[in-house]
């Protein structure tokens, strides 16, 4: 089957695991890169509209205590992320939390280091304690991943949604490059918050693991994923971006992700997930793939490390409360959406 | 068929007027119209000019710019310069350049207004020396003569640069307001005159109308005979400068413009820049009719600004010579251009 014809079905009626892989293998130029992007928005524009959703971003609410360190963090660039140096006081995230309210956000991710066992996940809960009760409008949703399978249920009154990011499902990458995490709990907290009917998030990452002159994408594996996210019944929120090796971790030395497969897979997962929320959408390219969703609107993190801070779009850093601080994007990472037709939620 | 398919049709045909291109600015307003005016530029590129994309190597500065005051939304303006390269360095770059197998390369600097003439070309003897195939554009602004491009075009010199940016002179006079749009008109015709080709830029960001973006690409398509390139530039709004505070350009924009020059202009090379030259990035360019770039691949600068070594440390490579660095991201670059369909017209030889 063509690839266009392929994309006629789709648009109406999904994709099949085959159809998915066809896909991926057939578009590798221009032109069916286009028609697949345009094929995507349009199951945007029906199954979620023209209207863009935004997401907070506080960070961080926990230290990570991962030994061994993730092969890819930024930590390894700056010890200081997800140490207890970037933990916001329960002042800061409270200030941090109402000034996403005063901005007109209906949500925010709260994010941090993995803080492991029972003492993480108490850290945890008083801080979405301390947010939730600071500002009990906004919909929080929890990315640190600093608990288990069996803490969700202690979670979900607390939160509009859990995230858990698995980047791969690949045992042996997620190994190789995730020693000190488990890929196995990540899956089951996704699981969890589905039978117990929490909306969920996840990341894929592009070009993760491929290292230098592997060159052929794991579509394979790629598809999986998606199917597995299918799977969830709750699930509301696909973050896909391509891997970028941190400047002196250990994977310095392997070759990003391809920003043309990241356009392709973006793609794919609208055909395939419909309603799904898809981040990407703060850019032309991830909007004509198919994106609906802003990640890390106004982040709310400690000074020294203004998430985002663009030095060539007009964002400002402001102070909030002791050392928060908080970079006002919202023109900037909205702009594109605006420009290209559409609509942001809360009318920003 | 609409009004919009109907100014489509004739964008593809050639037969787009400019009371039809104004239309066309216009009339595109969303993602999906976009989509619709991006693919037929690349439709026209791929039949006019074909799928080989272009990459040209960087070196600058040869010359020093004097321009006073100095264009509001350049580096100078916020204080930052740098001495133009020495013959010595300027054969180690030609030299870098060649071992990567890239087959241009744009000469640059500031706009001396007392004359660039000697400088340019003996920059360009040196280069010549080393590394006799390269295809070089001269980028110095209005200050070569007549003879100065004749001796250029003997040495083998292939296209010279003279960017207005807007054609709108109030825009100019704002943004430049120590330039002179005659002058670079004169070096445009100039170039036209001797029988070398002209690469010129449009800028978006700094206040042209689509007007003035349609009178622009219109004047380009009816007063010079031998376009070789045209690239549009998207302002980057930069700290310390007077136009620090005024937004970057619009990338939605920019792809419009450039699409529009390609249906209208067709067998030019198209380029992008400014905060368009961003490799993530590339499959737009591509997308709205791009067939070449500079500024992304090979650069050889005394500017620290273009070391981004984060993008892809596995495929990037870095010398330094002094304070020159010699930047290859040819591996990268070709890779997005072969994923987007496209062969890049010098694959790398050595990284």
């Amino acid at each position: 089957m063509s690839y266009s014809s392929i994309l006629t079905r789709a648009v109406k009626d999904g994709l099949s695991r085959e159809e998915a892989l066809t896909l991926l293998r057939k578009v590798r130029d221009w032109e069916s890169l286009q028609d697949l992007m345009r094929a995507a928005s349009r199951v945007r524009d029906e199954e979620v509209g023209t209207e863009v959703k935004l997401m907070g971003f506080v960070c961080s609410i926990t230290p990570c205590t991962t030994n061994p360190t993730c092969k890819y963090c930024f930590r390894w660039a700056n010890p200081k992320l997800f140490s207890w140096d970037d933990v916001l006081s329960d002042e800061e995230l409270e200030a941090g939390m109402k000034a996403i309210q005063e901005a007109g956000l209906r949500r925010a991710e709260l994010g941090g280091g993995t803080y492991a066992d029972a003492v993480g996940r108490d850290y945890t809960l008083h801080k979405l304690r301390v947010a939730k009760h600071a500002v009990p409008s906004v919909g929080i949703w929890v990315t640190n991943v600093s608990f288990t399978q069996e803490d969700v249920a202690l979670l979900a009154p607390l939160v509009e949604g859990i995230t858990s990011n698995l980047e791969t499902m690949n045992p042996m990458t997620y190994k190789a490059l995730r020693p000190g995490s488990d890929l196995r709990k990540r899956v089951e907290i996704l699981v969890e918050a589905d039978r117990l009917g929490v909306p969920t998030d996840t990341t894929l990452m592009v070009g993760l693991g491929l290292g230098e002159g592997r060159g052929t994408p794991p579509y394979e594996e790629w598809v999986r994923f998606l199917e597995f996210v299918a799977s969830l019944k709750h699930f509301r929120i696909l973050e896909i971006h391509p891997f970028r090796p941190t400047w002196g971790s250990p994977v310095q030395g392997m070759e990003p992700g391809s920003v043309v497969e990241t356009l392709k897979l973006r793609a794919i997962a609208r055909l395939m997930l419909r309603d799904v929320w898809l981040s990407g959408a703060h850019t032309v390219e991830g909007l004509m793939a198919g994106a609906n969703l802003i990640m890390h609107a106004y982040p709310i993190t400690k000074s020294f490390r203004p998430w985002g801070h663009s030095k060539i779009f007009a964002s400002r850093i402001r102070r909030l409360t002791g050392d928060a601080v908080v970079v006002d994007n919202l023109s900037d990472v909205t702009r594109a959406a605006k420009e290209l037709g559409f609509s942001v939620e809360g009318g920003l | 068929m609409g009004e919009l398919g109907t100014l489509l049709r004739e964008a593809r045909e050639g037969t787009l007027d400019r009371e039809g291109a104004l239309k066309l600015l216009k009339s595109v307003r969303d993602y999906s119209d976009l989509m619709k005016l991006m693919s037929v530029a690349s439709e026209v590129r791929d039949e006019c000019v074909g799928r080989v994309y272009k990459l040209e190597a960087f070196m600058s500065p040869i010359t020093k710019c004097t321009t006073n005051p100095p264009c509001r939304y350049c580096r100078r303006s916020a204080g930052a310069e740098h001495d133009p390269l020495t013959p010595e360095e300027i054969r180690w770059g030609a030299e870098r350049v060649a071992a990567t197998g890239i087959k241009r390369l744009e000469i640059g600097g500031g706009t001396p207004w007392g004359g660039a003439g000697e400088a340019v070309i003996n920059a360009v003897k040196i280069i010549k020396k080393v590394a006799h195939n390269l295809l070089i554009r001269v980028n110095v602004g209005p200050a070569l003569s007549r003879d100065d491009l004749l001796k250029l075009k003997e040495l083998g010199v292939v296209e010279v640069s003279s960017n207005f940016e807007t054609m709108n002179r109030d825009v100019f006079r704002r943004v430049k307001p120590g330039d002179d749009l005659n002058a670079r008109i004169a070096l445009a015709k100039m170039i036209d005159d001797v029988g070398l080709k002209l690469s010129t830029t449009i800028m978006v960001g700094i206040g042209s109308t689509y007007e003035d973006y349609v009178n622009h690409v219109f004047w380009l398509k009816e007063n010079v005979r031998n376009l070789g390139r045209v690239a549009i530039t998207v302002l980057r709004p930069i700290k310390g400068t007077p136009m620090e505070h005024v937004p970057a350009g619009s990338i939605m924009e920019a792809l419009k413009v450039g699409a529009l020059a390609r249906v209208v202009l067709r067998h030019v090379d198209l380029g992008f820049g400014g905060i368009m030259n961003d490799h993530r990035l590339l499959p737009l360019r591509i997308m709205a009719g791009g067939n070449r770039e500079v500024h992304l691949s090979v650069l050889v600068t005394k500017s620290k600004a273009w070391l981004r070594p984060s993008i892809s440390p596995a495929e990037t490579e870095v010398l330094s010579k002094g304070n020159l660095t010699f930047i290859n991201y040819l591996p990268l670059i070709t890779r997005i251009v072969r994923e987007a369909g496209m062969e890049p017209e010098s694959p790398p030889t050595s990284t």
